[in-house]
């Protein structure tokens, strides 16, 4: 298993016609301008112009942009909202990851398991990845809600009534909270991913080892994880990009941050510095700063779990 | 059974269902997990069928008093969910196509005809999916608003539809040349060269000849923008107005107003009418979709 990799025309051999070979290189241009035009203009300028307007005093009125040096990524480290936003990110990033892993890993295993209603099982697990945010925040914004939310009543019935708590107007279950409708919803994609990664494990070599007598627990262990773990680190990477910048569930969850600003990410709080202060080089900063913090966290994660891969 | 996951065929060998403690717990697992998603969803749909007074005075478990739909009415029409409906479906149907057509067109060029530029280029177009949108679309906002206000004759392609499709056709590139390019590049050169001789021009064999050999390509790769337009929340937010909105920026705002009016029942109509074409079209698509989701990803 490799990640995305780019080697260009390797598989193709020249044509022997070098008429028509010459004549086909008309194509290129007319081809290929249409995609390249859309996405320069659509995907490249918008980060030209993110990083270029972070070095800006930009106020949002018009295209003046004053210089203004390092100086916004020395205000937003000196601004303790941001620093609360970014630790709320990585505490989001962790606690997501930690809810999302265990059960994606079994729920994935036990998808390629010889069991009965395996598509329904898997259909189940798999839609909340084809929902909106929008309504898959709606959705636990219900499920959590301490008047009619069917979570709080549940739990007064069976008699706890002591962990009924308000989970999003409590600053300390606000961020978990909405960590979990996110897990909730990612952990489709990890099914997914881990179920077809381990449908391309060749069944001989669990086969060989449950015939040495190994246990399924045992076989799982060491053999198979071991063979899904390019699967896994490709998941971790998404997980990375996917959480640090959560911003729909947030916004969509709980208005202005929370309760104390109990959930302000880093994402939010852009959103609020571009559009209700109009300070775009600090929202462009914050946002620069987390493209490099994603790239940078992805490169590593890419880098440390390399080595283990075993090619199969 | 053979069960088929992206491309690759796993014939298992099903040794017979026999009890085993493990199974069980696996199985139990699985139910709870499945259970209480379907509860969820049923209780979504219980309190659809209720009166706002109605469900105000109850308890959140009790059935509704009688199937009555006029939540789904309101919600259609009062709270323009149809409206919201129609855009969904136009923004992301162009937004797919588009970015299908001209990625298809790219893809083909880089991964069939050498030239120079050949492998600078396809890394410049993957370069893409390390770009999140979200973090970098807001100053294009700013520019754009900008232009239109000194420009008022460039407004419609300023501000709203315009620079959102653009922002939807090219979030798809990235994926779509790297997928196309996979599925052109393992086509036999004979076709093309028996294309060749018979004198067809390099146009017509890509159109006539290519292109259709890659329609399963084509059609999973739609489905994956298509979905994820469909569910596109944040770029939605930023470019278009209350009363144009797409289904998850109008159910934003449903929601917001919810908040003060406590008008629940009619959002709880409206997040079933966003979800039920998704879970059908899901349910009848789902291999294309596991196929076109782990293309992308597991290559190799």
């Amino acid at each position: 298993m490799r990640l995305m990799s780019f080697r260009g025309g390797g598989k193709t051999r020249p044509l022997g016609d070098s008429g028509y070979a010459h004549s086909r290189l008309r194509l290129v241009v007319p081809f290929l301008l249409p995609a390249f035009i859309i996405y320069t203009a659509f995907s490249i300028v918008p980060l030209v112009l993110t990083v270029s307007s972070s070095f800006t005093n930009w106020q949002g009125a018009g295209m003046n942009r004053p210089f203004y040096g390092l100086r916004n990524y020395g205000l937003i480290f000196m601004d303790p909202q941001f620093l609360h936003a970014l630790k709320n990110t990585l505490i989001f990033a962790v606690v997501g990851g930690v809810m999302v892993f265990p059960p994606s890993l079994f729920i994935g295993w036990a998808l390629t398991q010889n069991i009965r209603f395996k598509a329904f099982y898997r259909y189940i697990a798999i839609a909340p990845l084809m929902m909106s945010v929008v309504v898959v925040a709606l959705l636990w914004k219900f499920l959590y809600n301490p008047v009619f939310g069917p979570i709080n009543s549940l739990l007064r019935l069976i008699g706890l009534r002591a962990l009924a708590l308000p989970w999003l107007g409590d600053t300390r279950t606000t961020l978990p909270a909405i960590a979990l409708a996110t897990a909730w919803q990612q952990s489709g994609m990890w099914i997914l991913l881990i179920s077809a990664g381990l449908q391309r494990i060749p069944p001989d070599i669990r086969e060989a080892a449950r015939v040495d007598g190994a246990s399924e627990w045992r076989t799982f262990w060491n053999i198979t994880m071991p063979l899904l773990w390019g699967v896994l680190r490709l998941l971790l990477i998404l997980w990375i990009i996917v959480s640090l910048q959560v911003f729909a569930q947030v916004y969509v969850m709980v208005p202005h941050g929370g309760v104390a600003a109990s959930a302000e990410v880093v994402t939010t709080l852009m959103y609020n510095r571009a559009f209700q202060s109009n300070q775009l080089g600090i929202a462009t900063s914050m946002a620069t700063f987390l493209l490099v913090a994603i790239f940078v966290l992805s490169l590593l994660t890419n880098w440390f779990t390399k080595r283990q891969v075993i090619e199969f | 059974m053979p069960t088929r996951i992206g491309n690759t065929a796993v014939i298992r060998r099903r040794p017979p269902l026999q009890f085993r403690p493990g199974r069980l717990v696996v199985y139990v697992l699985l139910s709870l997990f499945s259970l209480s998603a379907i509860a969820a969803f049923a209780w979504v749909f219980m309190i659809s069928l209720k009166s706002t007074p109605e469900f105000l005075s109850t308890s959140p478990w009790a059935l509704p008093q009688k199937l009555r739909f006029t939540n789904f009415a309101l919600a259609w029409q009062k709270a323009r969910i149809g409206s919201y409906f129609l855009n969904s479906i136009m923004a992301a149907s162009v937004g797919a196509t588009v970015s299908i057509i001209v990625s298809a067109l790219a893809a083909y060029v880089i991964g069939r005809i050498p030239f120079r530029l050949n492998a600078l280029l396809g890394n410049y177009f993957l370069v893409g999916y390390m770009i999140p949108l979200m973090l970098t679309v807001i100053p294009l906002y700013f520019l754009l608003a900008s232009i239109s206000s000194a420009n008022a004759y460039l407004t419609p392609l300023m501000i709203g539809w315009g620079p959102l499709l653009g922002l939807y056709v090219a979030s798809g590139v990235p994926f779509n040349t790297f997928v196309l390019r996979g599925f052109f590049e393992s086509l036999p050169t004979e076709m093309e060269e028996a294309a060749a001789i018979d004198g067809a021009t390099p146009f017509r064999t890509f159109w006539q000849i290519m292109l259709p050999l890659v329609t399963t390509g084509l059609a999973s790769a739609f489905l994956v923008n298509f979905l994820s337009l469909w569910n596109e929340f944040f770029l939605a937010l930023i470019f278009l107005k209350k009363e144009n909105a797409t289904l998850p920026l109008g159910l934003f705002y449903m929601a917001q107003r919810a908040e003060y009016t406590a008008q629940w029942t009619d959002l709880f109509a409206a997040v079933l009418i966003t979800t039920v074409p998704i879970l059908i079209i899901f349910a009848l698509l789902q291999k294309q979709v596991y196929r076109g989701m782990t293309q992308g990803a597991l290559k190799g």
